[in-house]
């Protein structure tokens, strides 16, 4: 293997896992402030990425235009699944009820898409799908290369939201503190439905992303779901700087896998990766509370 | 005796099907420091969480100010003045000291009055003043128990309930709190109700205290009253 494939995978890695990062960054989002593991993340980017090829099948719209608005609408969905089902599903008597409900939730948005949408591939062609940028002798796909600078823009837009603003300032106040958060008149409620809001509008620009040059069906949500929790482990649980870096590590792992194993074992690889990473986190853990 | 300014009335509070408070009763007039006393488990943060929103009441009621307001949520209390600091101070680790203070500033006058406020506060905790660039969660005890004070006093309450202020802290700390806390409290007729485990302590702050135990309040009365009284004198003051 020479040199130059090697870093021909690494740019194509960092490129797909721009995805895996935001995926796993809405996750601990949410994770970060409810404590509570979404289990229908990936569905959430599979509905976002129906979103917007509707937009585009029914308006013509291009999937990039398109990432406010399925934005947006994704905040909405977000918010209104959390302040209606999630919030009323946490009760004192512990969290196994939360996590029923998203389950099931990711497999009723899926089935609904099944009903709605049958089996079939569908994709939305993008200005830029099959465009290539050249860099000597490494090409870089163009709409990889802007779903990953929208990954760069959002996560600065988070972080400037966490830091300046006073919704982002209550954020991360609920999410350091939940008692001190409503002693101090912070509507932990509003807080709440806003965070799994912008969790659900994170997926969603990912799935915005994701469409110019990949394809919806119903069961996608499946692959990403399960990619965003190697992220999250890799990463750190609740850490959105953490994600960010799990994504783009796990992204380089697929491709740079698949360049030495072959493509057909790449997720096996990335697996056993995986299952090595947690026990050696574990086995760390142990040391310390050890030592 | 107490005006009705603030009162407690008949309250009962059940954790799921585990009833914790009894038709617990207590009035504070406008400038007055109370104290609820009791050992560990008597229920005296559940009795100062109903009485700030925090908890739900099944039955009694919650008057301030001539307004009944049993049943709102901990932030409807803050509107109407109902500040609490609760027990192990609750801070936001990760966030600064002053970023914690503007954090309590929570109504529309409160936010107006922010940087006023912070100044008052530095004078009384010039500590702080020196720490306001530092994470909460990097201070001492008592440092941390100084901003939870101010972070209560930053939302501009009428009424300051306090849970065991004094937990962990070394006495002169607890001394410099109590003394603010009185000054305040005679300068802008700030009412405080002082949750404590130690009955002497708490009675060096207020004027009156409720004893409870197991939930119900059993004996009540002046300062001079409880420290005189057999009972308390058996089982709170060991003599
Ligand atoms: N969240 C809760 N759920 C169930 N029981 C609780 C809860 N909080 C307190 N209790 C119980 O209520 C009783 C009173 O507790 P608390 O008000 O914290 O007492 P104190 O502040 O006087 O030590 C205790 O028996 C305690 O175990
Ligand atoms: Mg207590």
């Amino acid at each position: 293997m020479n040199t130059e494939i090697l870093i021909q995978a690494i740019i194509n890695g960092i490129m797909v896992g721009g995805i895996y990062a935001m995926i796993g960054m809405s996750l601990n989002m949410i994770f970060g402030v409810m404590k509570i593991v979404n289990f229908c993340q990936g569905e959430l980017l599979m509905v976002s990425m129906y979103i917007t090829y509707l937009f585009y099948s029914e308006l013509g719209m291009e999937p990039f235009v398109a990432i406010p608005l399925v934005a947006v609408i994704m905040f909405g969905v977000g918010a209104l699944i959390q302040s209606t089902m999630i919030t009323r599903s946490i009760k004192e008597d512990g969290d196994q009820n939360v996590l029923f409900l998203t389950c099931c939730l990711g497999i009723f948005l899926s089935n609904t898409a099944l009903l709605l949408f049958k089996s079939d591939y569908r994709t939305a062609e993008s200005v830029f799908s099959n465009k290539v940028v050249s860099l000597g002798s490494m090409n870089i796909s163009v709409p990889k290369l802007l779903g990953f600078v929208a990954l760069c823009v959002t996560t600065v837009l988070i972080f400037l939201m966490l830091y300046y603003t006073k919704i982002g300032k209550q954020i991360r106040a609920t999410s350091q503190n939940a008692i001190g958060a409503q002693v101090t008149g912070i509507r932990t409620k509003v807080v709440y439905a806003c965070t799994y809001g912008l969790g659900a509008a994170i997926a969603g620009i990912a799935g915005a992303c994701l469409m110019s040059y990949y394809y919806v069906y119903p069961a996608v949500g499946n692959i990403y779901g399960t990619r965003s929790f190697i992220v999250v482990t890799m990463g750190g649980l609740g850490s959105v700087v953490g994600a960010f870096f799990g994504g783009i590590g796990l992204g380089i792992m697929e491709t740079v896998g698949s360049v030495i194993v072959g493509a057909a074992f790449k997720d096996t690889l990335v697996f056993i990766v995986f299952i090595l990473i947690l026990v050696i986190k574990e086995n760390l853990n142990i040391r310390r509370r050890k030592g | 005796m107490a005006d009705n300014y603030f009162q407690v009335d008949k309250i009962n509070v059940k954790y799921g099907d585990i009833q914790v408070l009894w038709d617990v009763s207590f009035e504070a007039a406008k400038g007055e420091i109370i104290a609820l006393v009791g050992s560990n488990g008597a229920g005296k943060s559940t009795s100062v969480k109903a009485a700030s929103g925090l908890v739900k009441t099944c039955g009694g009621r919650i008057v301030f100010d001539g307004q009944e307001i049993t049943g709102g949520n901990c932030r409807s209390f803050i509107d109407h003045g109902i500040i609490l600091c609760p027990e192990g101070r609750q801070l936001f680790p990760q966030m600064t000291v002053l970023e914690n203070l503007e954090m309590g500033a929570c109504s529309k006058e409160a936010e107006a009055k922010k940087k006023d406020t912070i100044e008052k506060i530095y004078t009384w905790f010039p500590k702080l003043k020196e720490r306001a660039k530092q994470m909460a969660g990097t201070l001492s005890g008592g440092e941390q128990q100084m901003v939870a004070f101010s972070r209560g006093m930053m939302g501009l309450p009428k009424l300051l309930l306090m849970d065991e202020p004094s937990l962990g802290l070394a006495p002169t700390i607890v001394d410099d709190i109590f003394r603010i806390a009185k000054r305040v409290s005679q300068e802008s007729g700030l009412t405080i109700v002082l949750v404590e485990q130690d009955v002497r302590k708490a009675l060096k702050l207020a004027n009156r205290g409720y004893v409870l135990e197991n939930g119900v309040i059993n004996i009540q009365g002046t300062a001079q009253e409880l420290l005189n009284n057999e009972e308390v004198k058996k089982a709170y003051l060991g003599i």
